[in-house]
C-alpha cells in the first residue's frame, strides 16, 4: 500500500494504518534525528514527537509533496529546537557526541570502523544548518528540491549549504585525501 | 579557498546531478582545461563515496517503544482548536515566506497610519469673515457649511491632501 493511501485510512481514524506508516519510517526519521542531535534520548523524544504531531496535522498534508518530505520537515524543525535550547549549555566542541553505533558488525575491520568515527566527528562537528542539509542529501538523498522544502528556504541556499559543508568536511577529513589512506 | 571559488561551487552541484543543463556542458568544457577542478572534482566524490558508506552502511538501531511511545502520546492528547490550527499555519507560513509577510505587515501598518493620519486631520475652515456652521470629516473630506451671502448657503467640500476644494452655493431652501 502507498504512502498516500496510508495517509487517507489514517485520516479516516484508522490507528493501524497510522502505525504501518511509523513503522515505516521510523528508521529513517530516528536515523535524522539521532545524527542530528547526537543523544539517543533526544533523538527518540524527537522522532515520537515528530510522529504525533504528524498524526494531528495529517489534514493539512495535501500530497502534492511526498510523506517523508513532509515528516521530515516537521521533525527536523523539533531538532533545530531542541538544538538552539541546547546551545547555551554545550559549545560546538562539546557537541561533538559518539555518534557510532556499537552494536556494529564484529567482523568489520578497524580502518573501516575508524573511517566510520572520523566522518561521524566531522559531521557532528558542524553548525546544524550546515548539518542538516548534508545528512538529508547523503543520508536520505534527497534532491535539492525535496530539502529546500524540508528546511523552508530556496534552492540557492541549499546548494550554498552543501557547498560550504563539503568544504568543511573536506577540511576535516583530508587525511583520506593522502596517499595511503583508505577511500 | 583557491581562485576558482565559482566553479567549485558549481562542482559541488554537479556531483550531485543538479547542476541546471545549460550549464553542465559549460563546467565539462571548463573541466578539460582546468587540472584544479579536475582534482577538486575527484575529491568531491571521493568525499560522497565515503559519507555513503560511513552513513549508510551502520543506521542507528530503532528503539523498539518508539512506535508504543507515539501511541501514548496520540492517545494522552487532544487535537489542536481551529483557531490554534490557523494561528499556527499562520505563523509558519510567515516563516516560510519572510518577504512577502514582511510586505504584508508593511502595507497594513501604511494603511493603518493612513486611516490614523486622516482622521486626525482638524477641520479646515471656511472663506475669510465666515464661521463654519457645521464641520463633518468622512472619508477624509472635510464638509462645511458656510453662508457666504444673505440668502444663500454653500456647502464646501475640502480634501485634506491636496487641499482641493469643492465649493457648492445654492439660495437658502434649496438645501
Amino acid at each position: 500500500m502507498e504512502d498516500h493511501q496510508l495517509v487517507e485510512r489514517s485520516r479516516a481514524g484508522d490507528i493501524g494504518a497510522f502505525e504501518e506508516l511509523v513503522k515505516r519510517h521510523q528508521a529513517r526519521a530516528y536515523a535524522i534525528a539521532y545524527r542530528l542531535l547526537g543523544r539517543r534520548e533526544d533523538a527518540q523524544d524527537v522522532a515520537q514527537e515528530a510522529f504525533t504531531r504528524a498524526y494531528f496535522r495529517l489534514g493539512e498534508f495535501r500530497g502534492t509533496a511526498q510523506f517523508r518530505t513532509w515528516l521530515y520537515r516537521i521533525l527536523v524543525n523539533l531538532a533545530t529546537d531542541v538544538l538552539r535550547r541546547r546551545r547555551p549549555e554545550v559549545s560546538e566542541d562539546e557537541a561533538v557526541f559518539p555518534l557510532v553505533d556499537t552494536g556494529g558488525n564484529p567482523g568489520e575491520n578497524l580502518d573501516r570502523q575508524e573511517l566510520r568515527q572520523n566522518i561521524e566527528e566531522a559531521i557532528t562537528a558542524l553548525p546544524p544548518d550546515l548539518r542538516t542539509v548534508i545528512l538529508l542529501r547523503e543520508l536520505e538523498g534527497l534532491s535539492y528540491a525535496e530539502i529546500a522544502r524540508v528546511i523552508r528556504r530556496p534552492v540557492g541556499t541549499v546548494m550554498s549549504r552543501l557547498f560550504h559543508a563539503r568544504r568543511r568536511l573536506q577540511e576535516r577529513l583530508s587525511v583520506y585525501w593522502q596517499e595511503g589512506k583508505p577511500g | 579557498m583557491s581562485s576558482h571559488c565559482r566553479h567549485l561551487s558549481s562542482l559541488s552541484t554537479y556531483v550531485d546531478g543538479e547542476l541546471a543543463t545549460s550549464q553542465v556542458g559549460w563546467l565539462e568544457e571548463h573541466l578539460t582545461g582546468c587540472g584544479e577542478c579536475r582534482q577538486e572534482l575527484q575529491n568531491l566524490q571521493k568525499l560522497q563515496g565515503l559519507l555513503r558508506r560511513g552513513l549508510q552502511d551502520v543506521r542507528p538501531e530503532v528503539p523498539g517503544t518508539l512506535w508504543p511511545g507515539v501511541l501514548a502520546r496520540i492517545q494522552g492528547r487532544r487535537p489542536q482548536g481551529l483557531l490554534a490550527t490557523w494561528t499556527r499555519q499562520i505563523w509558519e507560513a510567515g516563516w516560510e515566506r519572510p518577504r512577502l509577510s514582511l510586505a504584508g505587515a508593511t502595507l497594513m501598518t501604511f494603511l493603518l497610519l493612513s486611516v490614523v493620519y486622516l482622521n486626525w486631520q482638524t477641520p479646515v475652515g471656511g472663506p475669510p469673515g465666515q464661521t463654519p456652521s457645521v464641520g463633518l470629516r468622512q472619508n477624509g473630506v472635510v464638509v462645511e457649511a458656510v453662508e457666504p451671502e444673505p440668502g444663500f448657503r454653500a456647502m464646501v467640500l475640502t480634501t485634506s491632501e491636496r487641499g482641493l476644494k469643492v465649493i457648492w452655493v445654492v439660495p437658502h431652501g434649496r438645501i
